[in-house]
């Protein structure tokens, strides 16, 4: 019940005084209505008789006299001064009455029924019922001076005058109790307010306002020793209540820490209402805070719940509920905040059941077991990853294994048999020595069988060389079509040997930069396998064309040489290892020989030369055969060049360009073939062009133009040194190029100009790209950390981060002061944590237990994400404004 | 045929005149009840009231009540008995008046008052005399008196009827203000009681005791100016004080003029009485009648008594010529 519905204390107190006071002197009035009764009728009959005797006396001269109008003038005169305490007053006139000739004439006066008096009527019945009525009356003869009964006085009375007195009395009474209450109430009021009421509200308002926790000892003096006694025993109950207090916030504090200790989140289900009630932490898992949920419900774990888990749980919770297991326990998958699904464990149990045994209560907390979910799905991931390597290992090895048992059957038998013949025919020789004519075909025996020898030993050298990487290419600028013409010629006796036929459909120059002497080697290669596996009387078929190629992103243009026979073909499952070393095809190895060396050297020499080489069987448009193709990559007189930049979608598009300068402030590694890829000078043009048209539209801004020239004049150095072959000056320039395109960004930045400007915004897009490439790496570390399979590995990658992080901050920082960022301030200081939580990962070393590194991984993504949703989010709508 | 039109005719003419004679025959009656008709001044103002009634048409009865109440009281209720259409009193006192007005409401008779007024009640008209104008206007004559003579350093006395009557009251403010006016003294007031010789006599003597320079008495009646005039005498004044009176008797036609009385203010009881039954019979014919009226009062010398002489003979004495 509402305190409201509760009487008022003060209320209560007024009731009673008016109750007492209309009591007291409702009695005092009665007694003394009573009182006032008996002396007024008394008074009233002695009046009446005072009159009748009165009037007798001096009525009677008049009557004598015939003074009607006299006796009537004294009647009136009495009546008037009688206060209306007479009812009626009647003179008979027995002397008139002689005169009228009737007993007596009448003559007298009634009270009328409002105020004043009217004349007697006799033959009027009102008149004689309100004479009936009469309370007292008296009457006397009047006598003349001779004794003669001349006339009759005839007096009434009634208690009107008594009712009159008595309701004044009564209205006396009642104003004089009402202004005594009034007196009496306020008074007892005041006082009870001053000395009850207001110490009782002080003590409530302390009670209130201080919600027992600052509440003063003892309550200041409260007027009187009741109420200071009562405060002494409220502050005796409020300090009890108070250490009580206490005792319930240590108690939950307790639990609570135990809840934080669990970094737990809870919560607690009205099962038949679904309303729910979660603490912070339940929605800090899922990347949220209880006011962004608000307001919440059974539905808001619904909402983020996975669908597929949410099934799972309802399973799971029907057991509950059906009794069939007491707890609830279930991993579920929550949408977090960020966007990623995190593993949570839900567990609860029902503490409240309805009479009917149906659920009413449930509690139950949620853990973020998203590490360990990392964790186990890292370890499968390892598992599988060194399971599969050990596969492929164990295969290679295998492989190895009998390529190294086929290579050294080959190699016995090539090299057996060349070494074989050479005994043979020395043998033979020394035997016939004396047969001029038979030593010298078998010495010119020995020497064939010699030459092979040495061939297949020089080849082996080769291969072995390339494939260390020790094999120097001596670029030159070569026609493609002569070399294979050369070629060609070169083993035209065995297409003799063969009857073989050469097509070979030469078109226009085809000229590239390749190292002569090898790429000869690769076509005599090429040529040999082809005369090795044509049938007799075959045709081998020789195209070179000029092909446009997307490699690594980029349509590039290349020579595309095929060499085509009509052999047996090679297996769909062999066709990539005929280049491996030592590898032969099954169809052809045992029926054809050959060392199996002439494909993998080839293969070497043509990546040497940033080309590829495979094998397809059948040709296109060919039934059986083989064809072995080459792509050598055209260079056109100086149109193309190597850049360092890491370019990877459509070079075309202006924001690219922009990522390029992006990516020459923040890359300061010097450029090396992981990050080479290949830029014309038509993008340095559009480059170029952007520059121009910033510059059209600031130009007023001359030192932006002077950077342009510096830049200009530099992209074109390191161009040309590109194309020179001389990467140790190409890179002198690129770091001068770098120096200058990063001051060019500064400059722009601090003019606002590339940070405001949608079309060639580098500011948001540039920190977004960067929030992203850290999200990238630090998931990469987070993955490492988990797995954690050489500590040296994740030691790197942090540096790394550590390096592109403290770049980033720099940017950032510098645009959100340009921005006039507020809060800029406090993101620095964020930004300094976050960095020394960063140099503390770096102190990771093989100490750390693996679930201290995933507990360090979940955290690290924790960070960012923070920084991210909570930051960047700040400072974004400041730039939407902006724009 | 022609003689039976003229038959018709005579006989229209016959019925017609026989209904006006019949609606003649239906006389109205008036009573006037008077305190005593034995007064000159009331037996005058009886006769004005005969005269008007017969000239209006009404029958008159005149009911003299002898100054006695009861006599008042029993004329009254047996006009009342005879039914008569209306009143006119001149009662013994203004209190009488009330009692005979309530029996007249009772009865529904419309009263007209000459002279005598009421202390209450209702009735149609009051006709009374100016007594104020009239005292004022035998002031002055008497102011002129003193000043033709060049008495003014003397004083008057005055020998006044009841001064709780208004009448009274009316006459000594009116005769004192025309004093005051000329700048003459008041030589005291005696009220009569009575209205014996005896008591004038005593009154008058007691005037001149008492007040030596005194040069006149006004005496505010008619009917005892002999006894003023033996006090007068007796006291060795005679030729030394003038004296004026109230109303009219015969013989002041010929004292005026001699030079016995200085003047005499007159009302006209003859043409009050005749105002009295005009103003009942507008009230019983339906017309509005005024309620208080009153008539002038003639101021009569020596020097207008000629002139005045035939109104005073028949509004003032009824003398009828």
């Amino acid at each position: 019940m509402s305190a409201w519905r509760k009487p008022s204390l003060s209320v209560l107190m007024s009731i009673v005084i008016f109750m007492t006071t209309a009591i007291v002197f409702g009695i005092y009035t009665a007694v003394e209505i009573y009182r006032e009764q008996a002396s007024q009728a008394k008074i009233i009959k002695s009046n009446v008789t005072e009159t009748v005797l009165r009037l007798s006396t001096t009525m009677a001269p008049f009557i004598a006299s015939y003074s009607i109008n006299e006796y009537e003038k004294l009647i009136a005169s009495e009546v008037d001064q009688d206060n209306h305490q007479h009812l009626a007053i009647i003179i008979h006139d027995f002397n008139m009455g002689e005169i009228i000739g009737s007993e007596a004439y009448v003559y007298g006066v009634l009270q009328k029924a409002g105020n004043g008096y009217e004349n007697y009527k006799p033959d009027d019945d009102t008149h004689q019922e309100i004479i009936a009525k009469k309370d007292f009356f008296e009457s006397r003869e009047i006598l003349s001076v001779q004794g003669k009964v001349i006339g009759r006085v005839d007096v009434y009375g009634d208690d009107r005058y008594l009712r009159e007195t008595l309701n004044k009395l009564f209205i006396t009474n009642l104003m004089a109790a009402l202004t005594v209450y009034l007196i009496f109430s306020l008074s007892l009021l005041y006082l009870t307010k001053r000395f009850f009421i207001n110490p009782l509200q002080s003590i409530i308002a302390y009670l209130t306002d201080n919600k027992y926790d600052t509440l003063p000892s003892v309550l200041p003096d409260l007027s009187s020793r009741e109420i200071i006694a009562f405060s002494k025993e409220i502050n005796a109950l409020v300090n009890d209540l108070h250490r009580q207090k206490i005792t319930v916030e240590v108690e939950r504090a307790r639990l609570q820490n135990v809840i934080d200790g669990t970094n737990a989140g809870t919560w607690e289900w009205n099962v038949e209402t679904g309303e729910t009630i979660f603490n912070e932490r339940w929605a800090e898992i899922i990347g949220h805070t209880l006011e962004e949920l608000s307001p919440v419900s059974i539905d808001t774990w619904k909402h983020f719940v996975h669908p597929d888990d949410f099934k799972i749980s309802e399973k799971k919770l029907q057991q509950v509920f059906s009794k069939q297991v007491e707890f609830y326990e279930c991993e579920v998958r929550m949408k977090h905040k960020g966007g990623r699904w995190i593993w949570v464990l839900d567990r609860g149990r029902v503490i409240q059941w309805s009479d009917e045994g149906h659920p009413v209560y449930m509690y139950g907390i949620h853990v973020d077991i998203s590490a360990l979910k990392m964790y186990e799905k890292g370890l499968e991931k390892e598992v599988r990853k060194r399971t599969e390597e050990l596969i492929i290992a164990r295969d290679k090895a295998e492989a190895a294994n009998r390529s190294k048992s086929q290579f050294l059957a080959n190699m016995s038998h090539e090299l057996r048999t060349p070494m074989h013949s050479i005994t043979s025919f020395t043998q033979l020789a020394l035997n016939k020595i004396d047969d001029k004519e038979k030593v010298e075909r078998f010495l010119n025996n020995i020497n064939e069988s010699g030459s092979r020898l040495t061939k297949l030993l020089n080849d082996l050298l080769d291969l072995s060389k390339l494939e260390a990487g020790k094999m120097a290419l001596n670029l030159t600028e070569q026609d493609v079509n002569v070399l294979f013409e050369k070629a060609i010629h070169e083993i035209d006796s065995l297409l003799k040997q063969k009857n073989l036929t050469i097509e070979f459909n030469k078109k226009q120059k085809m000229e590239c930069m390749i190292d002569r002497d090898l790429i000869f080697q690769v076509f005599i290669n090429l040529l040999s396998n082809a005369i090795k596996f044509s049938p007799v009387d075959g045709i081998i078929t020789i195209e070179v064309n000029q092909v446009d190629e997307k490699k690594k992103g980029f349509i590039q243009p290349f020579i595309q040489i095929s060499v085509i026979d009509e052999g047996v073909g090679i297996p769909e499952a062999e066709i990539d290892s005929v280049f491996e070393s030592f590898v032969q095809s099954s169809k052809t190895s045992s029926k054809k020989g050959g060392t199996g060396l002439g494909l993998p050297i080839s293969k070497e020499i043509i990546q040497l030369h940033g080309g590829e080489i495979w094998a397809q069987s059948p040709p296109l448009k060919h039934s059986a055969g083989t064809a072995l193709i080459v792509l050598i990559p055209l260079r056109q007189q100086g149109r193309e060049t190597s850049f360092f930049v890491g370019l990877q979608d459509a070079i075309e598009s202006h924001s690219v360009l922009v990522r390029v300068i992006d990516k020459m402030m923040f890359d300061q590694q010097l450029p090396s073939d992981k990050y080479r890829a290949t830029i014309s000078n038509e993008h340095l043009c559009i480059l170029d062009q952007w520059i121009d048209n910033v510059l059209s539209e600031h130009e007023e801004v001359e030192e932006i133009r002077k950077l342009h020239r510096h830049f200009h004049l530099h992209a074109n150095d390191c161009v040309f040194n590109f194309e020179k072959g001389n990467y140790s000056v190409a890179m002198n320039h690129h770091k001068l190029v770098h120096e200058v395109s990063n001051q060019l960004v500064k400059s722009l930045l601090s003019m606002n100009i590339i940070v405001w400007s949608d079309k060639y915004s580098v500011g948001i897009k540039a920190i977004d790209e960067q929030h992203q490439k850290l999200v990238s790496l630090i998931n990469e570390i987070s993955s490492q950390l988990l797995v954690v399979s050489d500590i040296g590995k994740v030691q790197s990658s942090i540096k790394e981060l550590i390096g592109y992080v403290e770049q980033h901050i720099e940017f950032e920082e510098r645009m959100l002061a340009d921005a006039g960022y507020t809060e800029l301030a406090s993101h620095q200081q964020k930004h300094r944590d976050y960095l020394n939580k960063f140099y503390k990962l770096a102190e990771v070393n093989e100490n750390f237990s693996k679930y201290e590194l995933s507990q360090l991984s979940v955290y690290l993504l924790d960070w960012w994400d923070r920084h991210i949703l909570e930051e960047d989010m700040k400072y974004k709508p400041l730039f939407q404004a902006k724009k | 045929m022609r003689k039976i039109h003229y038959l018709l005719v005579i006989l229209a003419v016959f019925l017609l005149s026989s209904f006006v004679h019949a609606e003649d025959a239906v006389q109205r009656r008036l009573a006037y009840l008077v305190s005593d008709v034995r007064i000159p001044f009331w037996d005058i103002m009886s006769r004005g009231i005969k005269s008007r009634a017969h000239s209006l048409g009404y029958s008159i009865d005149v009911y003299s009540a002898d100054n006695i109440k009861k006599t008042e009281l029993q004329n009254t209720l047996k006009a009342i008995k005879d039914k008569v259409d209306g009143l006119i009193i001149s009662p013994i006192n203004s209190s009488t008046a009330v009692t005979i007005l309530n029996f007249a409401k009772q009865s529904a008779i419309p009263v007209v008052i000459a002279d005598i007024g009421a202390d209450s009640g209702q009735y149609v008209s009051y006709i009374s005399s100016d007594n104020r104008q009239g005292a004022y206007d035998i002031g002055k004559v008497l102011v002129n008196k003193i000043n033709e003579i060049g008495w003014q350093d003397g004083s008057v006395g005055i020998v006044s009827i009841p001064q709780e009557r208004a009448n009274g009251k009316a006459r000594t403010a009116g005769f004192l203000q025309a004093l005051k006016e000329a700048g003459i003294k008041s030589g005291g007031l005696r009220q009569q009681v009575d209205f014996s010789y005896r008591e004038t006599y005593a009154h008058t003597k007691d005037l001149i005791n008492s007040a030596p320079s005194l040069r006149a008495i006004w005496l505010q009646g008619s009917n005892r100016y002999q006894a003023a005039l033996d006090a007068i005498k007796d006291s060795g004044k005679e030729g030394q004080l003038l004296l004026l009176c109230f109303d009219a008797e015969p013989e002041f036609l010929e004292m005026i003029p001699e030079g016995v009385l200085v003047g005499a203010a007159m009302q006209q009881p003859y043409l009050m009485g005749e105002m009295a039954v005009s103003a009942m019979d507008s009230h019983l014919n339906g017309k509005d009648v005024k309620q208080q009226h009153q008539l002038p009062i003639l101021a009569i010398s020596n020097k207008n008594i000629k002139e005045k002489l035939p109104l005073i003979r028949r509004n003032v004495l009824g003398i009828a010529d």
